[in-house]
């Protein structure tokens, strides 16, 4: 097995990503019924009830419609499946095959939240009520336009609802708990083109994990965003990061759940809905910044670690072509920045290496309106990221680098503007210029708040054919 | 303790002891000892430095031969002799040892040091190497970390702005003409005072390894016993804690030498033993001596079921001389701060700390009375002759 992801026809769209020409998702949740047969069958009808011909959506399929139809402003809609492990068994998959599960996945994200801080206003019992009552399988539908998407999701309701009926007065039925509503939104234009932005109102997407075989060779974005060696050049991360079935950034092919053909080209997708508290920013940053007398701007991009927009603090050759080695005391992009900690390069040492097996690729998404002014409304990101090891990967960031700070020399202190921080107690201290070289950011509050999440198996398409067939199940 | 327990997992702890014992052929065991002598004297092992979460490791070779001390003490037969590596390192297990694996020179090095062990796979595949690793570690039934809040980064920095600050306040920035003309240069200060480079320490330091037999009557019931008795104290302050000179110290019950997986005609170990690993500053005699003299029912409960500890004979000597002929010669030590003594680190950790937090009080640059104030405060504490 190589280090290169071949299997375009197998691999979900999702694992490569979608792209602008996708900027609306409906994540919808599901709780199935207690037969497997029933869930089974489920599933099985899917395709013919959306009018989709294949789901999931693997990369092959998502390539020809877009070389169909490739200036069309509303391409077909596209689908990703997850199945979180009470999922798994509801489609009667065979308890050795289920024991076989990484512990984190097993476990499911609720139960994990000591791990991952979240804690107080972000701990499950306080999350939106469906998540810890139990999620089986996540739909994820995405689309060029609202009305595509919402064609497809209503298709699922009647498909769903029809399922309901037919079974008449049992009360055991597949129902939709939840629906998250994604939408990329748009800041000033930079360039003639319309930029992606968080809700922060930083520049979004700018450095997206490259995966071998899933990116040509020199794109010019593996430059900065990929795994760095000894003569300075970049390269993509090997497949067995992402993906069961390939050679890992150690060379070794990840063991996975058994038999084996229920994991290859499958992945753990970690779907975290994080709301963010918008006016609590931008009213801290202000305050901070009148308090010393420093520029409002200036904080807000010490503490993301990149400008409004996307560009490094650090001397670049380009948005993301760039280092941390002409920087390491963090003079230019603190070391606590939000940016430095969840990508931190080579600002560990020895290139890249102490952060390449850390590394996800996210596949993110904003939610709710953009903000206008003071109010209380819902809006965050559907947090999605794809990683072979929970543990390895998204936890390890998530309680190492999010919630701790010694690997940057911020002893305890967590990420600025994604940390659980206990009340009064959040700190950053970062160097704004020679002048206020010890700026102290104190009693930072939480901007990020945990509303709900799960750790999803995101299976090959055969994988997923298999299991919904039945064909792990403990008499095969 | 190996892999952090699930209570370390939500909050990542300071300092993890490792404690890894593996076999060693008896034709592997000169020339490893060889090895280990010759990387002592021409290896800085820099790269294990760079990691920067490393505070102590030590390579040992122990001759079997070598553990037959006492008249009463069954001797060891012929078979492997022990290899015993020990460390203590911040951050999760699995990232130490998946690091250690990565980086070239270090990967030679686990190559080299351990290639002397029993049936050792190399550092890759990496899943062999841990299994390995883990097959062969034995649990700490008492730890002692002289600064358990402080990661080698904290102390590697805490050195560094002391430093900064202690060459600072010898320029007497207070009696500048005018607050602006002080205001400068406490900025300018403040600007560079991290990038201080780690004063190196004069402190001599010692690295203890003692391997002493339990007694062999009923050898199983006395190493249970000294288990129940260190695991059931842990609650209370460490003994260690009264020796102001030591930096980390453990103590492991070592049941047996754990043969390698698939290695069906290893020798038993004739005694259980217990493994005492401390890394200090100065002497170690007169360690030994501050132990025995502050804790003597704790040196009487843990090693007066041990071969050849002088019952009849109490006192701080003889447990000097006790440990003394117990003890293997180091190998191969590595510390995080060479020289710089528990005193110096405590100290500057407790320097930085406060100058943080009167930093960020002051918020813009103080007066030069406020500064007076607080350089005398320093020198009021007596610490480093501020």
């Amino acid at each position: 097995m190589g280090t290169s992801a071949t299997d375009h026809a197998d691999i979900q769209a999702i694992v490569k990503g979608f792209g602008y020409r996708y900027p609306v998702a409906r994540y919808s949740m599901l709780r199935l019924a207690d037969s497997a047969e029933v869930n089974q069958r489920f599933l099985q009808s899917l395709p013919e009830a959306l009018d989709i011909a294949e789901i999931p959506t693997s990369i092959a399929a998502l390539a020809s419609s877009n070389s169909v139809s490739p200036d069309s402003a509303s391409p077909n809609s596209a689908i990703t499946v997850g199945l979180s492990f009470a999922g798994l068994a509801k489609l009667g998959v065979s308890p050795s095959t289920l024991r076989s599960f990484p512990l984190e996945f097993c476990q499911g994200m609720a139960a994990r939240s000591a791990v991952n801080s979240d804690t107080g206003p972000s701990a499950p019992h306080l999350w939106e009520p469906f998540w810890t009552d139990g999620v089986d399988v996540v739909l994820g539908i995405v689309a060029g336009s609202v009305e595509a998407a919402e064609q497809t999701h209503q298709r699922l309701r009647a498909f769903i609802d029809n399922t309901a009926n037919e079974r008449g007065e049992i009360v055991d039925h597949i129902q939709e708990v939840g629906t998250d509503h994604g939408q990329r939104i748009f800041g000033p234009e930079q360039g003639g083109h319309p930029r992606p932005i968080e809700h922060f109102g930083f520049r979004d997407g700018v450095s997206t994990t490259p995966i071998e075989g899933l990116i040509d060779g020199d794109s010019p974005k593996i430059k900065g965003a990929g795994r760095l060696d000894h003569a300075g050049d970049w390269h993509a991360i090997a497949a067995g990061e992402f993906l069961y079935g390939y050679t890992d950034e150690i060379g070794e092919i990840p063991t996975g759940p058994q038999p084996s053909s229920i994991a290859r080209n499958g992945t753990y997708l970690v779907y975290r809905k994080l709301q963010q508290n918008v006016d609590v920013f931008h009213r801290y940053v202000q305050q901070l910044a009148d308090d010393l007398d420093l520029d409002a701007d200036t904080v807000a991009a010490k503490i993301v670690g990149r400008k409004h927009d996307g560009q490094p603090l650090v001397t670049t050759n380009g948005i993301n072509d760039f280092d941390y080695s002409a920087d390491p005391r963090g003079r230019q992009c603190p070391l606590g920045s939000h940016v430095r900690r969840t990508n931190p390069r080579d600002s560990l040492g020895f290139q890249s290496l102490l952060v390449d097996r850390h590394r996800m690729a996210r596949r993110g998404i904003t939610y709710g309106q953009p903000f206008d002014g003071p109010d209380s409304g819902d809006r965050g990101l559907l947090f999605l990221a794809l990683n072979v090891d929970i543990g390895r990967q998204f936890e390890f960031v998530q309680r190492e680098w999010v919630n701790f700070g010694n690997d940057f020399d911020q002893g305890a202190d967590r990420d600025p503007l994604t940390g659980s921080h206990e009340p009064d107690l959040g700190e950053m201290t970062f160097h704004y210029d020679k002048a206020n070289p010890v700026v102290t950011a104190k009693a930072l509050p939480r901007f990020v708040d945990t509303r709900g999440g799960e750790y999803f198996f995101v299976p090959g398409c055969d994988g997923y054919r298999r299991v919904i067939e039945g064909s792990f199940g403990p008499t095969s | 303790m190996g892999e952090p327990s699930s209570s370390s997992l939500s909050s990542p702890v300071r300092s993890v002891p490792l404690t890894v014992i593996t076999p060693m052929p008896r034709w592997k065991s000169r020339p490893g000892w060889a090895f280990l002598t010759y990387m002592r004297y021409r290896s800085k092992l820099h790269e294990v430095r760079q990691l920067r979460f490393i505070h102590f490791a030590r390579w040992q070779r122990v001759s079997r031969r070598s553990l037959t001390n006492f008249a009463n003490q069954p001797a060891e037969a012929d078979g492997d002799d022990l290899f015993v590596f020990s460390t203590n390192f911040n951050g999760p297990w699995d990232q130490y040892i998946d690091t250690f694996s990565r980086v070239d020179n270090i990967r030679k090095g686990i190559r080299w040091l351990w290639g002397f062990s029993d049936k050792f796979p190399g550092p890759t595949p990496i899943r062999n190497f841990k299994s390995y690793i883990h097959h062969h570690t034995y649990a700490e039934q008492h730890y002692f970390d002289a600064y358990p809040d402080a990661t080698v980064r904290d102390i590697a920095q805490a050195l560094s702005v002391t430093e900064g600050l202690r060459q600072f306040v010898a320029t007497r920035p207070e009696t500048r003409s005018t607050d602006e003309a002080f205001a400068r240069n406490y900025v300018e200060f403040l600007d560079t005072m991290a990038d201080t480079d780690v004063p190196t320490g004069t402190t001599s330091q010692s690295f203890l390894t003692a391997l002493s037999p339990i007694e062999s009557a009923d050898s199983s019931a006395a190493s249970q016993q000294i288990r129940q008795y260190l695991e059931g104290r842990s609650p209370e302050p460490s003994p260690f804690a009264d020796c102001p000179m030591v930096h980390m110290a453990r103590i492991v019950v070592v049941d047996d030498l754990k043969p390698a997986l698939g290695n069906r005609n290893a020798t038993s170990l004739a005694s259980r033993y217990l493994l005492f690993v401390v890394e200090l500053d100065g002497s170690i005699g007169d360690f030994l001596d501050r132990l025995s003299d502050s804790h003597p029912e704790f040196v009487q409960a843990v090693w007066g079921s041990c071969h050849g500890f002088p019952v009849d004979r109490t006192g701080p000597v003889f447990f000097r001389q006790y440990i003394e002929s117990c003890t293997a010669k180091p190998n191969l030590p590595f510390a995080a701060f060479p020289g710089v003594s528990v005193d110096q680190i405590r100290c500057a950790l407790d320097t930085r700390h406060r100058l943080l937090k009167q930093v960020s009080q002051w918020g813009t640059a103080p007066t030069r009375a406020q500064w007076k104030h607080f350089a005398e405060h320093l020198g009021e504490r007596g610490h480093h002759g501020y």
